[in-house]
């Protein structure tokens, strides 16, 4: 199974039930999928909760799964739909973003001024990041931090490459204005 | 996969943030025996329900057997007193639903209608008499009217744009309550024409920190991707005499052509907000 396509493996899920298709699929695409996920949530338990949601949906919807197109971008799809429509769930209940925001984890091996100093910056980075709108930050996500190419998250954001070009630099700009004493 | 990014500053700072927030291997193991049991729980009970369903249709096809003991002949009254019963539950139920529509119902000042939509169109048409290409948008607050121009350099290459840009007229619409038994009040209003894909930034009131930026695109089936930003150093306090508030709010949504949507609920120290957003192509293309 390791050495098996994603999409042999969808079909061998499709035509014969195999739960070990389903779980090598999930064992390569588990964790980028809930790094998106608190990437845009900020948020672990949330992060876990909207994960299982992807993987409960694409399970789902795996036959209307099309196999000429790629299951990733499918995959990431279905991760950036359930995330909005969560985001969307989740903002029109009040909450405190700070209080919402990750305790910061500090590295062992620095000194504790670096640490604070490190932990400070995360924090604020996460705050500057979570104040971007939903589809901006998906955009600096997918592409800054994921790696996909702006052609690559526009057909899973399904949008045009220069919307996502625009929402990058839109992004970046605020995010630099936000940061801007730290980058200096 | 993007393995060319530019790496600046911004760039290994996120990528600093994102290393740090990565799972461990052991949280990712219990998430997926998490999502594995998850996934079991509804196959298993997707197979039951077709079993189930099997059942029913096998049994149905059978004649049923006699019951062993005769059903009690059940009285004329008391169906009719069940009947009326039911008949008070769904009213009761149908007024509970159309209140309820009420006290969640859209303004009609969150709304622009066909008239409000022709009138938008002859101030396009003018603004682009005086502006020519250098139009970019006009927008119309409380208490300012706004308009953006472009530099006469970028001119040229939006009237390379195939087809020419579409344009949008936006309503948004920020209400105020300072109990959830008050009414709704009208806190702001902002109406901006404008073309599909121009960043508008603009000064939502009279001083030099409240904004508004607005950025719509109008996808090939027809619908809005929009974003927006209202950043307000203060906000008025519905019903109160304490100090104004600050108010933010981002949303981001793809909205139907003409057809208003709440953005956002939201609440503050005791003060409710809820934004509304209309949004309507002015020069859609017929067929």
């Amino acid at each position: 199974m390791v050495n098996t396509p994603d999409k042999q493996l969808i079909e061998l899920f499709r035509e014969n039930g195999r739960q070990e298709a389903i779980d090598e699929l999930m064992r390569r695409h588990l964790s980028r999928v809930r790094s998106t996920v608190f990437q845009m949530v900020h948020n672990d338990a949330e992060a876990d909760d909207v994960t299982q949601e992807v993987f409960l949906r694409a399970i789902r919807g795996v036959e209307s799964f099309d196999c000429r197109a790629e299951f990733s971008t499918w995959l990431y799809r279905v991760t950036m739909n359930t995330t909005y429509s969560y985001l969307k769930r989740r903002s029109r209940s009040p909450v405190d973003l700070r209080s919402e925001l990750h305790d910061p984890v500090t590295s062992a091996d620095s000194g504790p001024d670096r640490a604070v100093l490190q932990a400070e910056l995360s924090t604020e980075v996460e705050t500057a990041v979570a104040s971007l709108s939903p589809t901006l930050r998906g955009a600096v996500v997918l592409v800054c931090l994921q790696g996909f190419s702006p052609a690559e998250a526009a057909d899973i954001e399904g949008c045009s490459a220069d919307t996502i070009h625009w929402r990058i630099h839109e992004g970046r700009r605020k995010l630099k204005r936000l940061l801007k004493e730290h980058l200096s | 996969m993007n393995e060319n990014l530019p790496s600046d500053p911004l760039d290994n700072m996120l990528q600093h943030w994102a290393d740090e927030r990565v799972a461990s291997s052991e949280h990712l193991d219990n998430l997926q025996d998490r999502i594995v049991e998850a996934i079991g729980d509804e196959i298993s009970s997707s197979d039951r329900t077709v079993a189930t369903s099997r059942i029913q249709v096998a049994t149905s096809s059978v004649s049923q057997p006699e019951p062993p003991y005769r059903r009690r002949p059940i009285s004329q009254r008391r169906v009719s007193l069940v009947s009326r019963l039911v008949g008070v539950t769904l009213l009761a139920l149908v007024t509970f639903i159309w209140s309820a529509q009420i006290r969640t119902g859209i303004p009609d000042y969150a709304r622009l209608n066909e008239g409000q939509l022709s009138e938008r169109m002859i101030v396009l048409s003018e603004m682009k008499d005086v502006f020519g290409d250098q139009f970019n948008w006009l927008a119309e607050t409380d208490s300012r009217i706004e308009v953006g121009l472009r530099d006469e350099s970028s001119t040229n290459d939006r009237s390379l744009t195939p087809g020419g840009a579409l344009e949008i007229a936006v309503r948004v619409v920020v209400e105020e309550r300072s109990s959830s038994r008050d009414q709704w009040r009208r806190a702001w209003a902002a109406d901006v024409i404008s073309q599909s894909e121009e960043v508008v930034e603009l000064a939502a009131k009279d001083d030099d920190q409240s904004t508004m930026m607005m950025w719509a695109y109008v996808l090939p089936d027809g619908m809005i991707a929009i974003d927006s930003e209202l950043s307000f150093s203060e906000i008025g306090k519905a019903g109160t005499t304490e100090k104004a508030a600050p108010f933010r709010a981002a949303f981001s949504n793809v909205q139907k052509d003409r057809q208003p949507s709440e953005e956002l609920l939201t609440g503050d120290n005791g003060v409710e907000y809820r934004v509304f957003q209309t949004v309507a192509v002015l020069n859609k293309k017929v067929g």
